[in-house]
């Protein structure tokens, strides 16, 4: 673990455009269709509970990351194992990121240039991050967030002149009955993006402040969350239920759409731009933590120099991880949240949280009936 | 030597994961690894020319070390 601290706001924004990063790219939700706004808010109070329980796992130790107090709590053995598996999690994620990243690049802007080239300068820009730190990366989300909510606010201030919102695209809001939208909420959009919170737990000890970690965690879950709503009812409104589950980027295709007084059109650098963003937040934290994990599980002495290595690897695994765009999207769809983002986000951290409620409350047992014999002994004396 | 273990340590469950991933999506064993490894056998040349770039910079990381800086000051010997 480097030697460095980040205040309460650089985390909200690192949480707030984390979130962001790959869900505004895809139609999340499209099943719940008119509803769709609907079932992401259920889903984020989904993610809120699963903060509470990575935030319970944080209270009881407070000053390591999830590879070293899955140590503590498993002991070195299995401890290590689960470590290592965690941090093979966070570079599949960075890899299936990078590789979403690079084919919307190809498919948006650059059709000839082949996709191993934009994942390596992707890459390598992520790389040069990495060594420089948490510190870095947190100021330069600052420095993002600014534009990005910008870019947000011109967005919706175009959308909203052009006259392209038709609320009757958002109705009937309830076509599909509350309990399959919880359905759909507890089962997939839960997992993509909330529950990914769980990498903060990396992140989580470098807090300046850790009594305000609740509200901070809290408040840009539900931020980013009212936001990803809010940006999937506008796509609803504007292309309707059809457009926007058949579209491969309903947002680009909203944003292509825009026409105002009949010279401020063709905006598809602003999508480029917000998603950049996200997307270069999102795998900088992925390949940050799978680098600190690295390091903290082969104790390796400088972690800076585990950058490259990682980096290399994630593009490597970006290009092997499927043939095609199509295959890429149906593995994230129906194979990944079942069997990885589950055991990962809610089963292993549920068992950690049990495991380590029992051993704390047998240590502060002990404590306290050793407080009570010492006193008992100064009595008797 | 630690860090090309390392590398290696990573690469191989992560290629391994994502060829199970590709069987549970249904593909047989053969043509998940025909899928995983032809990117690499149809590059470009160009393609191919910055992959081998990448990869010297990775056995440049395994060996290159960061000299620490003398702390003797000047003139003393």
């Amino acid at each position: 673990m480097e030697k460095a601290k980040i205040s309460g706001y650089q985390l909200f924004v690192l949480i707030f455009l984390f979130e962001m990063g790959s869900a505004l790219l895809v139609p999340l939700a499209g099943e719940g269709k008119q509803g769709a706004w609907l079932v992401i808010l259920i889903a984020m109070i989904g993610g809120i509970l699963l903060f509470f329980v990575y935030y319970a796992l944080f209270q009881y130790y407070p000053n390591q990351i999830l590879t070293e107090f899955v140590r503590s709590i498993l002991g070195n053995f299995l401890g290590r194992i689960v470590a290592f598996l965690y941090i093979l999690y966070f570079m599949y994620l960075a890899a299936r990121v990078l590789r979403d990243f690079g084919e919307t690049l190809l498919t948006v802007a650059y059709p000839h240039v082949p996709l191993f080239f934009a994942n390596a300068a992707f890459i390598l820009v992520v790389i040069y991050t990495v060594r420089k730190g948490i510190e870095v990366l947190a100021r330069t989300s600052e420095l993002f967030f600014v534009l990005e909510n910008v870019l947000f606010l011109t967005f919706i201030l175009l959308t909203i002149v052009s006259g392209m919102i038709h609320l009757n695209n958002l109705k009937p809001v309830l076509e599909i009955n509350g309990v399959e939208m919880v359905k759909m909420a507890f089962s997939k959009t839960i997992f993509f993006p909330f529950g990914e919170l769980i990498v903060f737990l990396m992140i989580f000890p470098y807090l300046n402040e850790p009594q305000r970690l609740k509200k901070i965690g809290v408040g840009g879950l539900a931020l980013s969350g009212i936001f990803l709503s809010f940006t999937m009812a506008v796509n609803i409104a504007v292309l309707g239920v059809d457009l926007t589950l058949r579209s491969q980027y309903p947002l680009l295709t909203l944003i292509q759409s825009i026409e105002v007084a009949g010279f401020l059109e063709r905006l598809d650098v602003y999508f480029l731009l917000k998603l950049m963003i996200g997307g270069f937040i999102k795998i900088t934290v992925f390949t940050y933590v799978a680098v600190t994990g690295t390091a903290n599980v082969f104790n390796v002495k400088q972690p800076s120099r585990l950058a490259y290595p990682v980096g290399f690897v994630i593009l490597l695994v970006s290009i092997v991880i499927a043939s095609s765009y199509s295959e890429h999207i149906q593995e994230g769809l129906s194979a990944v949240p079942v069997y990885i983002h589950l055991p990962f986000q809610v089963i292993i951290p549920l068992l950690l949280l049990i495991i380590a409620y029992f051993k704390n409350r047998k240590k502060s047992n002990k404590h306290q009936q050793h407080k009570t014999e010492l006193k008992g002994g100064v009595e008797g004396k | 030597m630690k860090f090309f273990g390392i590398t290696i340590l990573l690469l191989v469950p992560l290629v391994l994961f994502s060829l199970g991933m590709d069987i549970l999506l249904g593909f047989d064993l053969d043509n998940s690894v025909k899928h995983a490894f032809n990117p690499f056998l149809v590059k470009d040349r160009a393609e191919l020319i910055l992959f081998l770039i990448l990869l010297v910079i990775l056995v440049f990381s395994f060996i290159y070390r960061k000299k620490k800086k003398d702390n003797k000051p000047k003139g003393q010997q």
